[in-house]
């Protein structure tokens, strides 16, 4: 899944919904929420606009 | 030996403890032998402990006690029983974290277990934590139909009951804060890197933080003045020296506090908000400077963040054991599935906001807010993290202390929140804090 352009959190939870189907074949109710809840965090990073400068904590 | 004063061994803190082993006015075989007594009492009920290990105990309060015969100086915890929370390596006992049936026994002590050994602590064993996703039978002092919190559950409800002073915890949510809280004691969770995490076992690696659960502030700073400091075999400690045990109370001038009006208290029970604006009310006719905050936008970014990172590093560490132990649909689980770019995208917005964030500390010397959204709640349910994330994810260091009681009597706490590394100034104004507010009594179990 890309980062940029900023994703959608329902385009992030489709290709999610897809990877766990890969993954173990089935998505259950529970998983889905945890898949939702994610989908909706991968939005909110994808939208950061961060200043080119800034980097990952690196020790 | 005759007790110096008319307060029970059991209900010592832990500088307390000290000062009478030093004194000679009790050994640090009365402390022990006072500590198993309080804990056979009330064990039954309040079900903190993982595995008790009385007759290591004993032989390790007989060996202080023979040092201090001998003339040898008492180390600083010298005596002081502690309880070490199931996810920390301690010599001749399994980890209970890492899973049931048959364990290994751990070959080497953590190094913040080794710390409080060579300082002369007891160590009483080992407390609850929820293993595989299995909450485990603590319940709360106050309430015993109530949770004590977790994950360190077993850390809370055994200070809480008073059956040692002090323990050691951990949190990469929310699990050394709210057992504290919610058992009506004192906690920290330091600066990220304050405290080694060698020989704990790991949630995700980058939040992960070891914390100290006390009766007072204190003891927090005592404990943490032991075991803080640089440890080659946890290459992400802090290069700082540990913080002085003295607090230097007399010294402490009346706080700037910045009471955080956005994203807590939203998130908070109404019995919750109006526990902070009385505890808040308080401080400020005790001198406090106490003035509103509202945080920036971008800080609602940080339980993505958490969710993010913490998905990914747990998922990482537990690779291995996803059919068996893994809970089906666990947010451990499913980080399993982020792209790569999507974790480090949340470490570089972490970095941004670190710095954004810690500029607000130009301004007050802490923040405050509510530990938990309100009191333990009734069940098998451990509560909330919701208003601990944050700070984890960040690193900031964090200071909980008893704010009162819930109309049906169980505990509240106050989250006090310092600049990053300022963990010293923040345990100086949360002692402030703390004698302004009081300390609760010891519940009735």
């Amino acid at each position: 899944m890309r980062l940029y352009p900023p994703v959608e959190k329902d385009e992030a939870l489709a290709w999610l919904h897809n990877e766990a189907l890969a993954r173990w074949g089935s998505v259950t109710p529970e998983l889905e929420r945890s898949l939702a809840e994610l989908a909706e965090a991968m939005a909110a990073v994808s939208a950061v606009e961060l200043p080119e400068s800034v980097e990952p904590e690196l020790l | 030996m005759v007790q110096p004063t008319a307060v029970p061994i059991e209900q010592l803190g832990a500088a307390d403890i000290v000062r009478g082993v030093t004194d000679g006015a009790f050994s640090p075989v009365d402390v022990i032998e006072a500590a198993l007594d309080r804990i056979g009492a009330i064990e039954g009920k309040v079900q903190a402990w993982s595995l008790l290990d009385a007759d290591g105990a004993r032989a390790q309060a007989a060996a202080v006690t023979a040092d201090l015969a001998a003339g040898k100086a008492p180390g600083p915890l010298a005596g002081v029983p502690v309880g070490i929370k199931d996810e920390f390596h301690v010599r001749g006992m399994p980890t209970g974290m890492r899973g049931t049936g048959e364990l290994p026994i751990e070959p080497e002590d953590a190094t913040c277990v080794a710390r409080l050994r060579a300082a002369g602590a007891i160590i009483m064993g080992k407390t609850h934590l929820p293993v595989q996703g299995r909450i485990p039978p603590t319940r709360n002092p106050w309430n015993l139909e109530h949770t004590a919190g977790g994950t360190s559950s077993g850390s809370g409800a055994a200070v809480g009951a008073r059956m040692v002073p002090v323990a050691i915890g951990e949190q990469t949510a929310g699990s050394n804060m709210r057992p504290a809280a919610y058992c009506g004691v004192a906690g920290i969770k330091p600066s990220y890197g304050r405290i080694s995490r060698f020989g704990c076992m790991p949630f995700a690696w980058s939040i992960d933080h070891v914390g100290i659960i006390g009766l007072s502030v204190a003891d927090l700073a005592l404990v943490l003045s032991v075991i803080a400091g640089p440890d080659p075999r946890d290459p992400t400690t802090l290069p700082d020296p540990a913080p002085q045990a003295d607090l230097d109370a007399p010294s402490i001038r009346p706080p700037r506090i910045g009471v955080v009006r956005n994203f807590f208290l939203e998130r908070s029970e109404p019995v919750m908000r109006d526990a902070v604006e009385d505890a808040t009310s308080r401080l400020k006719e005790a001198g406090a400077a106490v003035g509103d905050l509202l945080l920036p936008d971008t800080f609602g970014l940080t339980w993505h963040l958490h969710r993010i990172i913490g998905g990914a590093e747990g998922s990482t560490y537990h690779a291995a054991d996803h059919d068996e132990r893994a809970l089906p649909g666990s947010g451990g689980r499913v980080g399993s599935l982020l792209p790569a770019s999507y974790y480090v995208q949340a470490r570089r917005i972490r970095s941004w906001l670190r710095v954004a964030l810690a500029e607000m500390f130009a301004d007050v010397d802490v923040m405050a807010m509510p530990t938990a959204p309100g009191p333990a709640p009734r069940g098998q349910s451990t509560g909330d993290a919701v208003l601990l994330r944050p700070w984890s994810l960040l690193g900031f260091p964090t200071v909980t202390v008893p704010c009162g009681l819930s109309p049906e009597g169980l505990p509240l706490g106050l989250q006090l929140v310092g600049a990053p590394r300022a963990d010293y100034g923040l345990l100086r104004v949360s002692l402030w804090c703390e004698q302004a507010l009081g300390r609760l009594p010891a519940p009735r179990v």
